[in-house]
């Protein structure tokens, strides 16, 4: 398959890019710090005990992945949000679009550059990961899997910052908005299956021994992606199902078959919301695009 | 090649674009000249399938390619009216990058920007940044970026304004060449001077409407045949008067010393016969001209007769 040249762009920018080489030298040292800490304390315990404690291992690999998911967050929307409303500032998205390249494909490349960051963040902490495996715990299907739902969560992120980036001339507006959303996401969605929580509870006072039950309410969860990643790295940890105990503070959900296979099901759902995102945003930068419906506001420059 | 046919463009309530044809012929050097908001700029972005038109069809050699965008893309190479680059690209990383934007393969892609980059004499700076380069330069590169997948059709708009006259005379000369070499040249500017000795055929453009268009020396002789004559005899004026007076293409007259300024709406000949006559009577003739209207003057006259329709 033939290298999308909006892709290939953005690796050249990126790779001089200083800002880029310098969050990667910072989180490599922030995973370092973490990891030494870690080993320092957990040697330091087992001078007393005479044995290494396995538990901290795995500690190791879930502030790793944290880290790892912390920075995809901060990182990911700052990069989509500007990216075309960032072509359109610097006055070279009506050159792009004069071209041959299709809409899409503009918003593919940028996306892929996305992904990139978060494939370079995954792949230059390997090295302090895989201390990890040195001691066991962990097996690299586990890893496998993290960085699989890591570019799931990037996806959904990023795709969240292009579609308002397509829609904004001003990347300060996009940036805004992306974040505002992801608020929205990940806290606010809590808050919600928590406020109907609340209401069901205030309608259950007058019956005695009542249960509240949120029923299908809770699955509005299932597009945060804080949910989808504790629940992952609490199943790889070896723990309880995270996912479970949560959906069961607001009803009973014990043979429930969506909470069961949660993280699968959260990934298809921000998948398929990534597409609808992506088609609209090409739709949005399309010149040609006879649909008016996502045209106002649009002015060419 | 070239025809557009009853081109209509509105923005909301308001006709940017009114019903504009204009056809344009292979290796034409064709300008586009209006005031600021005339509709140019809109014209140039429907041809490059960057705006879609209400109305109206745009026929290469007899294919609307409003409805073929792909071969509209191939066949137009278009250069916007402001445009940025990259930082952190390098000349030749900024056309290969385009160059793949059309799909072309990359040794190809680099043979031509060799070519393209001394076309516009920018050869040696081939691995410097972009953004370190002129404005003059970076015009010259976007318009080497125009040419990277070999259009037929260049679509320059306002290509010279804030250009140095130097840099301007360079980019006449490039697209002079280009235009030999058989390339379609379509330029937009509000200054018609900026174009008039550039182009083979310009459109004078209003409201959206086509005022005016045509060869340039055409347009020139129509609005200059609207021009007083000028004739300075050295004696016998009252003889000359006489013979003015007679001619049936003589509409006005006037007299100051020996200077006679003649309305004259006869055409070239009608004029030459005039000459003749006057110099067989035995007056002798100093001078005998069309007053030239300076090109300015030329361009807003053409706009103030267009507002009248
Ligand atoms: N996106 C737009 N929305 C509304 N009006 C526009 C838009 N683009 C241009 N116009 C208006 O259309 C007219 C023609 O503009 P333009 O084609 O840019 O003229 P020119 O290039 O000849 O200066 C102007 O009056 C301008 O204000
Ligand atoms: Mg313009």
């Amino acid at each position: 398959m033939k290298l999308n040249p909006v892709f290939g762009k953005e690796l050249r920018i990126f790779e001089r890019s200083i800002k880029i080489s310098v969050v990667i030298f910072i989180y490599n040292i922030i995973l370092a710090l973490v990891a030494f800490a870690i080993f320092y304390d957990m040697l330091h315990t087992s001078r007393f005990t005479g044995s290494v404690e396995y538990k901290s291992i795995i500690q190791i690999y879930i502030i790793m992945a944290y880290i790892q998911f912390g920075m995809l967050i901060l990182i990911i929307p700052g990069l989509t949000a500007g990216a075309i409303s960032g072509e359109r500032e610097r006055q070279t998205l009506d050159i792009l679009l004069s071209t041959q390249l299709k809409p899409w494909q503009i918003i593919m490349g940028k996306l892929q550059s996305s992904l990139l960051v978060v494939l370079l963040l995954a792949t230059t902490s390997l090295p302090i990961v895989s201390i990890v495996f040195v001691f066991g715990g962990i097996k690299i299907v586990d890893l496998l899997i993290l960085i699989l739902l890591l570019v799931v969560e990037a996806v959904f992120i990023g795709t969240i910052g292009l579609f308002f980036s397509s829609l904004f001339k001003k990347t300060t507006s996009a940036t805004v908005l992306t974040y505002t959303t992801l608020l929205f996401i990940f806290v606010g969605t809590y808050l919600f299956v928590q406020g109907v929580y609340s209401f069901e509870q205030t309608k259950n006072t007058a019956i005695v021994d009542s249960v509240t039950d949120i029923k299908g309410a809770i699955y509005v969860l299932l597009i945060n992606p804080i949910i989808t990643f504790a629940g992952l790295i609490s199943k790889q940890a070896g723990g309880s199902s995270e996912i479970m105990s949560i959906c069961n503070q607001f009803g009973n959900y014990d043979n429930n078959l969506v909470v069961k296979y949660w993280i699968g099901i959260s990934m298809v759902i921000q998948l398929a919301l990534s597409t609808v995102f992506v088609v609209i945003a090409q739709a949005k930068i399309n010149p040609l695009r006879e649909c008016k419906l996502f045209k106002k506001g649009k002015r060419n420059t | 090649m070239l025809e557009i046919k009853n081109l209509t463009k509105s923005y909301g309530d308001f006709k940017a674009v009114d019903d504009f044809t204009l056809s344009v012929k292979e290796g034409d050097i064709y300008g586009f000249v209006g005031p600021n908001g005339a509709g140019k700029t809109t014209i140039m972005k429907i041809l490059s399938g960057l705006l879609p038109a209400d109305a109206g069809t745009i026929t290469i050699d007899n294919e609307n390619i409003l409805k073929d965008i792909t071969r509209l893309k191939k066949t137009i190479g278009y250069m916007p009216d402001f445009f940025g680059v990259y930082d952190n690209l390098t000349v030749i990383e900024y056309l290969l990058f385009y160059s793949a934007a059309y799909g072309i393969s990359d040794d190809v892609a680099r043979e031509r920007a060799k070519e393209l980059l001394e076309l516009v004499d920018l050869q040696e700076k081939v691995n410097e940044y972009v953004d370190s380069l002129s404005r003059g330069m970076k015009q010259r590169l976007c318009l080497a970026r125009t040419l990277v997948h070999n259009p037929d059709i260049l679509i320059l708009d306002e290509p010279a304004s804030g250009l140095d006259p130097y840099t301007r005379h360079q980019l006449k000369s490039i697209l002079r060449h280009l235009s030999e070499t058989g390339k379609t040249i379509i330029i937009s500017s509000h200054i018609l001077t900026e174009l008039a000795e550039l182009c083979s055929s310009i459109c004078i453009i209003e409201k959206g409407r086509v005022i005016m268009n045509g060869n340039i020396e055409e347009i020139m002789f129509q609005v200059d045949s609207s021009n007083p004559l000028l004739v300075h005899v050295l004696d016998n004026v009252n003889k000359a008067v006489l013979i003015l007076k007679k001619n049936k293409y003589v509409r006005t007259l006037s007299v100051e010393e020996n200077k006679i300024m003649v309305t004259f709406i006869g055409r070239k000949e009608d004029e030459a016969n005039l000459l003749k006559e006057l110099i067989e009577s035995g007056v002798l003739v100093i001078s005998f001209k069309r007053e030239q209207s300076n090109l300015e003057s030329l361009f807003l006259k053409i706009i103030e007769k267009g507002s009248e329709f």
